[in-house]
């Protein structure tokens, strides 16, 4: 470490370094890590196929139960299917919804923040009084209503979410951009004939990137719940696609005989959410300005 | 004559909400504001905070517009020049170092800025460039890469004054350039200012509250109250003989090395200029310790540009005698 | 001499960062006598508001203080208890920006009141009274009236008039003021000035008054303590400092500022080259060495302080090399 500090160490080295402070960071984003890397390679891991039913393995329980056989480690559904493969093509689902969810909602939010920082006013006023509507909206009301429209599936939840879920990104990124804008730095590119296009994109939005980052977490983290809440319903993903809160939703009549069908998908769920929640709290510790 | 800049009957209005239930007032930070400045000068801006010379700083920027009258560039007027012209020859140094620099641009890239902004030059060229402006205000090169919160406050205002140069502009606006600064590095940051000046043929206006720093500083002093001029004149007339009562108040405030002075009594009195309220007759006269009855009824005329002089009865008067 | 009312010796201030331990104050001894004002001047990081915070208990958490004395009136002021007495009564504080000291969900009447209740006790009308008087003490007029109101319903002038009156409430024996100007337009910090020299002289006022300012230094103070990195380098009468400055430090700072009247118009301001010494580890001999003309070998060695009667300073030179 003193090598490093006699020269200016590498952006890179320094955000490592840092990493190392924070291990609810590194613990975190090591979950989330490997849940993605499940997700991209889950017809690779995955030990079945998840949508073949076989009638004549129904409710097998996991391997550690007596009855259990390391055929279906984590035992079958009420149809017979592989539940570990089904666990595994769910992650796919959650992160899929998670990561859309908040790439529209982010985008929206972001700009209607940006706008309405950098402009106050009128803009200000317009953007405060859609942000009111917004949250006088309940998520799930509204998102009944739409798929009673539409009919439910994986991509109307995600448009449903994405264009109700923008609110925190809006409200967060005005103020902060409220503050930015009275930065002298701001009044310079103004002076130096810098676009307002310009300043919001290469002055201002470098410097609410940290906070994003964390909202996005927040959010990622919320959209994954909302999802497994949406289709517990059975207003959200439609069988016979894997989803973890469509799990949770068929298993609910066996819960007495069957609790894994239930605890399995519930224990997903709770650590992706959790891991999630983790890496934000780190992430937003490592980039507030340390105190000396 | 020409002048490299002049403005003239600058005022500039703002409404000002008062609370729920009161009607906005209508706030006059400039009020017929007429100044000139020839190329190679340096303009001095003093007062109280309140008395607009920042609002006259966003004007001269372009960063706000005048409610009316017109700022003039080389006799054009710089709503006619053009965003992208004007920006290339008027360039800002600001107070505080650690506002005026992004924390997430490396020092080239914030040097660079107006380069890009301008589209010139290809990437090395621009970095070639920014390596010879950061030589010129003392900055070594190895600071390129480094970012704002590595540098110490003079070398983050020298990389806003090597900022403001990268265009090769004509008029600097320096707001307070050295207000936050320590005075062993002030006095480095004015030297510099004074070089470069000499070096590039630069013109400058010099806003600050600091009189010694102006005195040392500037050809040229405007001194402003309630967003007018009350005196203007050369650094020799307005320093070594003030006529304004207020200029004469400021220069005895202004605590200069001496001590066996004291601190001075300067007999203005604990009435604080209000902006939304300026009083009839001489803005000054509320505080004045020489106003007499005329002054509370009739306001003095304005300095005149080609003169100057302050805007006083007190000072009228034997001129009017002469005439 | 009068018997100093209060005595530093050996004061230091160490600070716990990332990089290991911050020297801010580095054993530095000071007296102050009864109605003097002592002022403490240096630049940023010198340790010098470190100072007058350490002597209020009112550090950082980060911070620790030590000290081999510290007394007032010849009271322990390093006890807990003895200086929770004292603080607030004999000796009261006023800070730079009045706006972060004043509480602005209360009337300034009340914040006054309330202070003297608790330092001093008596009825709430007798609180009141002393409230009015010393608001007209200190310039306000309408006092009654002002006490209803609340600190952003004044301009910054007033509300730094209102933060001395309140200090004075409770008829102090000195009073600490960190950088109690800075914030102002030079009018009314010639007025504020003025008013606290008034103020002394009627109340015998003793005052250390903090500050980077040289002029009003020189306008100010009986007596001039100059810091750099922590530790003292000149001490003397304004006199001494500002016509006979013996520290190469003082003479370079003196040297930067531009004085109407000595200093030709336009010309080179003097400078110091290089930046302040990092503070964390040990510093062995003089910490401006790296930066002075004068500087020799032996500057690295242990610097005796000189002596020319009140005037002191820690340099190996004497007062007119």
């Amino acid at each position: 470490m003193t090598a490093i500090t006699t020269n200016p160490p590498s952006r890179a080295g320094r955000a490592f370094r840092r990493l190392a402070h924070h291990p609810s960071l590194l613990i975190g984003s090591g979950i989330v890590l490997l849940m993605v890397l499940i997700a991209i390679f889950a017809p690779l891991i995955a030990p079945h196929d998840p949508y073949v039913q076989d009638i004549s393995r129904r409710a097998v329980p996991p391997v550690w139960y007596e009855k259990g056989t390391w055929e279906n480690i984590l035992g079958t559904d009420q149809l017979g299917r592989d539940y570990l493969s089904r666990l595994i093509y769910g992650t796919r689902v959650s992160l899929l919804i998670g990561f859309s969810v908040v790439a529209i909602s982010g985008l929206i939010g972001t700009t209607l923040g940006l706008l309405a920082g950098y402009f106050g006013g009128k803009v200000d006023t317009f953007v405060t009084f859609i942000v009111t509507v917004r949250l006088a909206m309940p998520v799930i009301l509204v998102a009944l209503a739409v798929v009673a429209l539409f009919g439910g599936s994986m991509w109307v939840v995600i448009t449903v979410l994405g264009l109700l879920k923008w609110d925190r990104f809006a409200v967060v990124v005005r103020s902060t951009t409220q503050q930015i804008r009275a930065l002298d730095y701001i009044a310079s590119a103004r002076t130096a004939g810098a676009s307002t296009a310009w300043i919001l994109l290469r002055e201002v939005l470098p410097n609410i990137a940290p906070q994003l980052i964390v909202i996005a977490t927040i959010e990622v983290a919320s959209a994954i719940l909302m999802e497994a809440a949406l289709s517990f319903l059975g207003l959200g993903v439609q069988p016979p696609l894997p989803s973890w809160g469509l799990m949770i939703s068929e298993a609910k009549s066996y819960m007495f005989f069957s609790f894994w069908l239930i605890a399995i998908p519930g224990t997903a769920l709770a650590t992706l959410v959790f891991a999630i929640n983790l890496a934000g709290d780190g992430l937003r510790d490592m980039i507030t300005p340390e105190r000396s | 004559m020409s002048y490299l800049l002049e403005t003239v009957g600058l005022t500039r209005r703002f409404q000002v909400g008062q609370g729920m239930f009161k009607p906005k007032a209508t706030l006059h930070a400039l009020n017929g504001v007429d100044l000139r400045l020839k190329k190679g000068q340096v303009l001095g801006i003093v007062g109280e905070s309140g008395c607009g010379k920042s609002t006259l700083a966003k004007i001269l920027l372009g960063l706000l517009a005048p409610s009316e009258g017109s700022v003039l560039l080389d006799g054009k007027d710089i709503g006619t020049i053009g965003r992208m012209d004007f920006t290339r020859r008027v360039q800002p140094v600001f107070q505080d170092p650690f506002s005026s620099l992004n924390p997430r641009k490396t020092i080239a890239d914030i040097v660079t800025m107006p380069l890009r902004v301008h589209g010139i030059g290809t990437d090395a060229e621009r970095r070639k460039r920014a390596a010879g402006i950061m030589d010129m205000v003392g900055l070594p090169a190895r600071f390129a890469e480094r970012y704002p919160k590595e540098l110490s406050g003079g070398q983050r205002q020298r990389v806003a004054i090597a900022r403001a140069l990268v265009m090769n502009p004509d008029l600097i606006i320096c707001d307070e350039p050295t207000s936050a600064l320590d005075a062993s590095v002030q006095s480095q940051i004015l030297n510099l200012l004074m070089d470069l000046k000499r070096e590039l043929g630069l013109t400058y206006v010099f806003i600050s509250h600091n009189l010694s720093v102006v005195e040392h500083l500037v050809d040229q002093v405007a001194v402003m109250y309630l967003g007018r001029v009350v005196e203007l004149g050369s650094t020799a007339q307005v320093f070594d003989a003030p006529q304004h009562p207020y200029t004469r108040a400021l220069l005895d405030s202004a605590l200069t090395v001496a001590p066996s002075l004291g601190v001075p009594d300067i007999g203005l009195g604990t009435a604080f200029p209000n902006p939304l309220a300026i009083p009839p007759g001489c803005p000054f006269q509320p505080r004045c310790p020489r106003a007499f009855d005329l002054c509370s009824r009739v306001r003095p005329h304005p300095v005149d540009v080609a003169l100057g002089g302050a805007a006083c009865h007190l000072a009228e008067e034997p001129l009017r005698g002469a005439a | 001499m009068l018997k100093p009312l209060l005595s530093v010796r050996d004061l230091r201030v160490d600070l716990n960062t990332r990089s290991g331990v911050l020297h801010a104050v580095r054993g530095i001894s000071f007296d102050v006598a009864p109605g003097e004002t002592l002022c403490i001047v240096g630049e940023s990081g010198c340790g010098k508001s470190m100072t007058s915070l350490a002597l209020m208990d009112l550090l950082p958490r980060v911070a620790r203080r030590s000290a081999d004395e510290i007394t007032f009136d010849g009271q322990d002021l390093t006890r807990r208890r003895i200086a929770g007495k004292l603080r607030g009564r004999r000796m009261a504080m006023i800070f730079q920006e009045p706006m972060t000291a004043l509480n602005p969900a209360f009337t300034i009447g009340d914040q006054m009141v309330e202070a003297y209740l608790y330092h001093v006790g008596g009825t709430r009308a007798q609180a009141v009274d002393r409230a009015a008087q010393m608001l007209e003490k200190v310039g306000i007029g309408s006092a009654r009236s002002r006490l209803g109101q609340y600190p952003h319903q004044l301009s910054g002038g007033l509300r730094q008039r209102v933060m001395i009156a309140m200090a004075l409430m409770t008829d102090p024996e000195l009073l600490i003021a960190d950088e109690p100007t800075t914030a102002l337009d030079v009018t009314i910090q010639a007025q504020i000035l003025r008013l606290l020299k008034d103020l002394q002289q009627e109340l015998g006022l003793a005052i250390i008054l903090i500050t980077h300012d040289l002029g009003l230094v020189s306008r100010i103070a009986d007596r001039i303590v100059v810091m750099y990195a922590g530790a003292i380098v000149e001490e003397g009468t304004a006199a001494e400092i500002f016509d006979r400055p013996a520290h190469p430090y003082t003479r370079a700072l003196i040297d930067c500022i531009p004085q109407p009247g000595k200093t030709e118009r336009g010309a080179p301001l003097g400078t110091i080259p290089g930046v302040v010494p990092l503070l964390i580890g040990r510093q062995d001999g003089c910490a401006f060495r790296d930066r002075c003309s004068l500087a020799q070998p032996r500057c690295a060695d242990d610097i005796p302080t000189q002596d020319a009667g009140s005037h002191h300073w820690v340099c190996i030179h004497g007062g007119q090399a």
